[in-house]
């Protein structure tokens, strides 16, 4: 179980990237949603160890995280930064050896170079295994670190962003392998893209501003949708107490608002809520405390946030 | 170590593959190579010198410490290495592998990559060297070199580089550090550190900035005529023994790079920014007129923070780079303070001349050292002495002169009681009775240490200024630049596997005679007021008075020892053994050897055709039989290993010496009994400054039996310069003849050199004109009677001149016959130089005492010119008429010569100093020119740069 209390994070010039957050997560595929600025990527950084927490405490696997027990934290993890690039001038089989030396993997290079290769084969590169890195395709260089992140069979494993800018084929790929990898280690998965949230992960933490909204399953959040997601004709002004929280297009192509409310829009129809709506809903505050389940920091709920725009917006 | 292998073999992947790398070792390898290159393809073809292995050697060395240090920095800072492992950090940051683990096997891996191409140079060098056909290598030479120069400047710079890299996140800002940022604080340091007389030399003292600069230039100007430039350092290096305690000193000059490498290897592994520590919020108010600039500085604050959660390894490797440059900055410091007292001690003692001279009239009678020299250039000594007073009254103190780094261990004066005081190079024995007119006392003495001399630094600028004078200035420095670091002096073993170089006072304790005051010995001495300090230093012993000599030394079994009295040493089990006794004086005593080996017989039989020579060589030879080390009529040549074949062909000139010898004075025992070595410099690495020629140095150095064939000579591809080396050993024998003023020994040695090179021919043709550059003038106006060993100028210039015009004025046969009849006198009185000239005074009727006035006794120096000469034709005559003005500082009386159309007419001119003297002279022939002097018989200084004032065209 890698747990995390009360941790907080306050920036040199004063931002507050986290305000005394908890999570903890032990099995599975746990996604980490979250707006632009809303602090996933220092939640993460902070987990692997590469920032430290204004506050707080890191407990990983019983371990906590004072500088004598880092080493052995470090051989826990594995990462996958948003910002990878191997080193250009190896080869994908190299790149992976060289990592695991440096881990300092207890195997021969016999072994290590076996491992390395079956790893490359697991992530569907083992025909470029001898190509320089800088060669590889965008997806290809996401899987090359996926198997980086793997290298030294870590204990739990960080993505961050992992299918940002990849071809619709190429992330089904890449959730295809976490998903599989979730079966054995605990995995926490940051991502903008609900739609991969939706494919794999049983449990759903949304983050803003640097506090969890929301833990638990996705169902949990849509089924606070129902009944509450409503079509509107984009020529029709948004209602006072509703909340337009997207635009969908319909037959012919004709496109119209969605919107959220607790009582009925005139001339609106309920829609049937996908889970980036429901949590675009949720991140817009349309969704009162009482529809969420187990709703989290329920004072910190944003007024507006990027993903929504208020009715109050509306001239 | 197997992370170390795995990061060498990343390290290597990834420098190989870039192209900066290829660039760096190709340029370092080739640029490595040009050295001995050229050498090997042009330079050896326009030198005047056989060149060795070492030559190649040194030549390298002259470059690659420099290519050493652009390699290293280009490595360790290679942009492809530093963003890879940058990049990998954000995976590598869940390596179980400490900041310190990290930082220190980069540096090892560098290190691992680099040290080989440092290699690749010197085996280019190695290669040109052997394919010249030098295959007498010394491996010792080599690798020490390699050893001293460029491992450890190669580890001290990867390191610094490397951390200063990962400190400051690039090359940019480790530049500015190093070149703007470090300087400034050692400034400010220096300015602060004024106080305590202190200085730092900067991390730039390792590179030598100046040697590469003259390399560049003898490099360049000796690719044409090698001629042209004979006094450059030439392109030889010594094949003397690589003495590795010697040339460790240099490493001194590193230890501020060393210090700051490892301060910033430790610091380094907290700015690995692998965990960015949490800073405290400095927010900055959204209308503050600076918020642009503040939060740049945040964003520095954040760049520049040290990583958060230090593991104990990161502290550890902290306190140790801490301590590191605590270590190096600790050496410096105390070899700072060491040679500054040292320093302060010799200038206290030098200045404050505490104690008196020995009286002539306490004589030493027999003198016996016994000892042993140990390998690594220790001597334990006993010696035994008498000294009697033939004075009128007591004498209650001894005053000797002792190396400063020998201890007298103990000391004992017969039934006596006696209290030694010992300051810097100086031995007092206070005796209790002192010793009554008549007594002898029996001094013994036990003595211990390494006879060494100290090299105190004082900068390139500092010229050939004395001790005393640099050391006040440096003490007295108003501003940082003219304080000197000290550190930097150099303690020069008087032996080491190098080279042996002993003096008498480096064995025992020499009785002093002559003032330790200190005096200008080009000035004259005294102490004037008003007159600056500069050029004041201690005269060296003027007296030499003979003793008894008894000499027992051994020493290790692979070493060579020889001696003035023509002694050398022998095999006697597992040592070398050096005995012998004679009678000579202690301040001419000098023992010389190092690892020679003698020539066998038959090679200096084939080379010095002398009678006996040959067979009678093997007598002297070490693990010879010993038949005496004084069997008459032998020599003995000994020389470095490589230069064997070299002194069997080169010192065939000796055999040239003989047949000279007997032109130059029929009847002198000439090469009998000499010793003949070969001398290498005493510099360590830097090989060929110690081959420079200098204005007045002799290819080699003659000390009674002792010949020290310099190795520059030895390696001279130019005949051998045998004319001075015949007029030395000619003059020793003359002098042998007749006991001279001890005072006046060196004045009668100098006289009968000249005169020998006269006899024999080979004089400059300078007659008794001096001719010099105009700044001479004032070192040739010292008293000849008051020079010293060191006033070059006074014997080969001044001395040679004025034994013309005595020869002139005396006349040849009546000269000749006067000095033998000088030197055969039966009389009890030591030859003076005044009984000499009175003898001559006498034969030819000429007085000389004026000229004993003028010139011995006094700062005489005609400066004469020919002014407004004219000839105007009057009463079918033409009169000639004229001035000869003396600028200088003495009566001169020198002839002049008026050539006319069908004769000449000469003319005798007396002009006193400050004067000029009117001359006419009728001619009834037209007369052309007035010529002052031109056979050069009158002794004057002649300018170089007017010749037109000796001279005067009449026809215009």
């Amino acid at each position: 179980m890698i747990e995390v209390h009360n941790l907080s994070k306050i920036y040199p010039d004063g931002t507050v990237a986290l305000g005394g957050l908890d999570l903890a997560f032990g099995s599975g595929m746990v996604g980490l949603l979250g707006p632009n600025g809303a602090g996933k990527t220092t939640l993460l950084s902070i987990l692997t160890l590469a920032q430290e927490p204004t506050t707080g405490e890191r407990i990983y696997f019983g371990v906590s995280d004072a500088s004598r027990h880092r080493p052995r934290i470090r051989r826990m993890i594995g990462y996958l930064p948003q910002d990878f690039t191997p080193v250009a001038s190896l080869s994908g089989l190299e790149y992976l050896m060289m990592c695991g030396e440096l881990r300092r993997i207890p195997l021969r290079r016999r072994d290590l170079r076996r491992r390395a290769l079956a790893l490359l084969e697991a992530v569907e590169l083992q025909h470029a295994a001898k190509r320089r890195a800088d060669t590889y395709s965008g997806g290809m260089i996401r899987r090359l670190g996926l198997a980086q992140s793997l290298i030294h069979s870590p204990r739990f494993l960080v993505v961050d962003e992992p299918t940002a800018g990849l071809d619709p084929e190429e992330r089904i790929r890449f959730r295809n392998l976490i998903t599989k990898l979730a079966e054995e280690i605990p995995v926490l998965l940051s991502t903008h893209i609900v739609e991969d949230i939706e494919a794999t992960c049983p449990r759903l933490c949304i983050i803003a501003k640097g506090s969890l909204l929301f833990d638990g399953e996705p169902s949990e959040i849509m089924a606070a949708c129902r009944d509450r997601l409503w079509r509107l004709p984009t020529d029709q002004p948004v209602p006072a107490g509703a909340v337009k929280i997207g635009q969908r297009a319909g037959e012919r192509d004709i496109a119209f608002n969605v919107l959220c409310a607790e009582e009925p829009v005139a001339g609106g129809d309920l829609l049937e809520s996908t889970l980036e709506e429901a949590c675009a809903a949720f991140l817009a505050g349309a969704l009162t405390p009482e529809a969420v389940p187990h709703p989290l920091a329920k004072d910190s709920q944003p007024e507006s946030l990027v993903l929504a725009e208020s009715a109050t917006d509306e001239p | 170590m197997r992370l170390l292998g795995a990061m060498f073999r990343y390290e290597l992947a990834l420098q190989r593959r870039s192209p900066r790398f290829r660039l760096a070792v190709l340029a370092y390898v080739g640029l490595g190579s040009v050295p001995a290159g050229l050498l090997y393809f042009i330079l050896r073809h326009h030198t005047s010198e056989t060149l060795g292995a070492n030559s190649y050697l040194a030549q390298t060395l002259q470059v690659q410490p420099y290519l050493t240090a652009l390699l290293t920095v280009m490595i360790a800072g290679n942009r492809s290495s530093v963003a890879a492992l940058t990049e990998m950090w954000s995976v590598l940051s869940s390596a179980a592998l400490s900041n310190t683990g990290f930082v220190v096997r980069r540096w090892l891996a560098l290190l691992m990559l680099i040290l080989p191409f440092t290699l690749l140079p010197l085996l280019v060098s190695l290669a040109f060297a052997v394919a010249a056909g030098h295959t007498s290598i010394d491996p010792v030479t080599w690798i020490g070199s390699w050893a001293i120069r460029i491992l450890p400047l190669a580890a001290a710079l990867s390191a610094y580089w490397l951390a200063f890299v990962t400190i400051t996140g690039g090359e940019l800002a480790a530049l500015i550090t190093t070149f703007a940022i470090l300087p400034m604080l050692i400034s400010v340091a220096n300015q602060f550190l004024l106080r305590y007389h202190l200085t730092v030399s900067g991390y730039s003292s390792w590179f030598g900035y100046w040697d590469l600069f003259m390399w560049i230039r003898w490099t360049l100007a000796s690719w044409g005529d090698a001629e042209r430039h004979r006094y450059a350092p030439g392109f030889a290096a010594t094949a003397a023994p690589f003495d590795l305690a010697m040339a460790g000193s240099w490493l001194i000059g590193g230890v501020l790079l060393c210090g700051f490498a490892g301060l910033g290897l430790g610091l380094a592994t907290a700015f690995v920014r692998r965990t960015r520590r949490d800073l405290r919020p400095r927010p900055v108010p959204p209308n503050h007129q600076l918020r642009t600039f503040l939060h740049k500085l945040n964003r520095q604050r954040e760049i520049y923070a040290y990583d958060g959660a230090l593991g104990l390894r990161e502290r550890l490797a902290i306190l140790l780079g801490v301590l590191t440059l605590g270590l190096f900055v600790g050496w410096w410091l105390y070899q700072q303070e060491h040679f500054q007292h040292l320093g302060m001690e010799r200038h206290r003692i030098e200045t404050a001349a505490e104690f008196s001279p020995l009286p002539l009239t306490v004589s030493p009678g027999t003198w016996r050292v016994a000892g042993r020299i140990d390998p690594r250039g220790g001597l334990v000594a006993e010696v035994d002495a008498t000294l009697q007073n033939q004075g009128s009254g007591p004498q209650l103190q001894l005053p000797f002169t002792l190396n400063q780094a020998l201890e007298v261990s103990g000391v004992s004066a017969g039934a006596r009681q006696v209290t030694a005081q010992r300051a810097w190079d100086r031995l007092l024995l206070t005796l209790d009775p002192p010793l009554a007119p008549g007594e002898t006392v029996d001094l013994k003495f036990e003595l211990a240490g390494t006879p060494s001399e100290i090299q105190f630094y004082f900068g390139r600028r500092s010229g050939g200024a004395p001790f005393a004078w640099k050391f006040e200035a440096a003490m007295n420095a108003r501003f940082p630049r003219d304080v000197r670091d000290f550190s930097r002096s150099q303690v020069r073993r008087a032996i080491s596997g190098r080279r042996i170089d002993l003096r008498a006072s480096d064995l025992t304790p020499v009785p002093r005679y002559t003032s330790w005051t200190l005096t200008r010995p080009d000035e004259g001495g005294g102490s004037e007021s008003g007159v600056s300090d500069y050029g004041r230093e201690v005269p060296i012993e003027v007296q030499s008075i003979p003793v008894d000599l008894e000499l027992d030394l051994s020493l290790p079994s692979k070493w060579l020892l020889a001696d003035t009295c023509g002694h050398i040493s022998r095999h006697e089990g597992e040592q070398a053994r050096l005995r012998g006794s004679c009678r000579t004086s202690l301040t001419e005593l000098r023992l010389a050897g190092g690892r020679l080996v003698a020539l066998e017989p038959g090679d200096a039989a084939v080379s010095v055709p002398m009678d006996g020579l040959g067979a009678a060589g093997a007598s002297k030879m070490p693990g010879s039989p010993a038949t005496g080390p004084n069997t008459p009529g032998k020599v003995v040549i000994a020389a470095l290993p490589a230069h064997r074949e070299l002194a069997r062909e080169r010192l065939g000139a000796l055999a040239r010496v003989a047949a000279l010898s007997d032109r130059a004075w029929p009847g002198l025992p000439g090469l009998d009994d000499l010793v003949v070595l070969e001398w290498p410099p005493a510099f360590f690495l830097d090989l060929s400054s110690g081959m420079r020629r200098r204005f007045g140095e002799q290819g080699s150095d003659l000390h009674g039996q002792l010949l020290l064939v310099h190795e520059r000579e030895m390696i001279a591809t130019t005949p051998f310069e045998a004319e001075d080396l015949v007029a030395q050993l000619l003059s020793r024998d003359l002098i042998a003849r007749r006991e001279l003023e001890p005072e006046q020994e060196l004045l009668f040695r100098q006289f009968f050199r000249s005169l020998m090179v006269r006899r024999m021919g080979l004089d400059k043709g300078g007659g008794a004109a001096v001719s010099a550059k105009p700044w001479v003038q004032q070192a040739l106006k010292k008293p000849i009677l008051e020079a010293t060993l060191r006033n070059r100028y006074i014997w080969r210039l001044r001395l040679p001149a004025l034994l013309v015009e005595l020869e002139s004025r005396v006349g040849g046969e009546q000269f000749y016959a006067g000095i033998e009849s000088f030197l055969a006198a039966d009389s009890e009185q030591p030859g003076t130089f005044e009984e000499l000239l009175a003898e001559l005074e006498r034969r030819s009727g000429v007085s000389l005492q004026r000229t004993y006035e003028d010139h011995f006794q006094g700062q005489a120096l005609p400066l004469l010119r020919l002014e407004d000469v004219s000839a105007v034709r009057r009463d079918r005559q033409w009169l000639i008429e004229g001035k000869l003005r003396n600028t200088g500082t003495v009566e001169a009386n020198c002839p002049l010569i008026i050539k006319t159309e069908l004769s000449e007419m000469r003319l005798m001119v007396t002009v006193d100093s400050e004067t000029a003297t009117t001359f006419s002279v009728r001619s009834s022939v037209r007369p052309h020119t007035v010529l002052l002097d031109p056979e050069k018989t009158c002794y004057r200084f002649l300018l170089k740069t007017s010749p037109a004032l000796e001279r005067a065209n009449l026809l215009n």
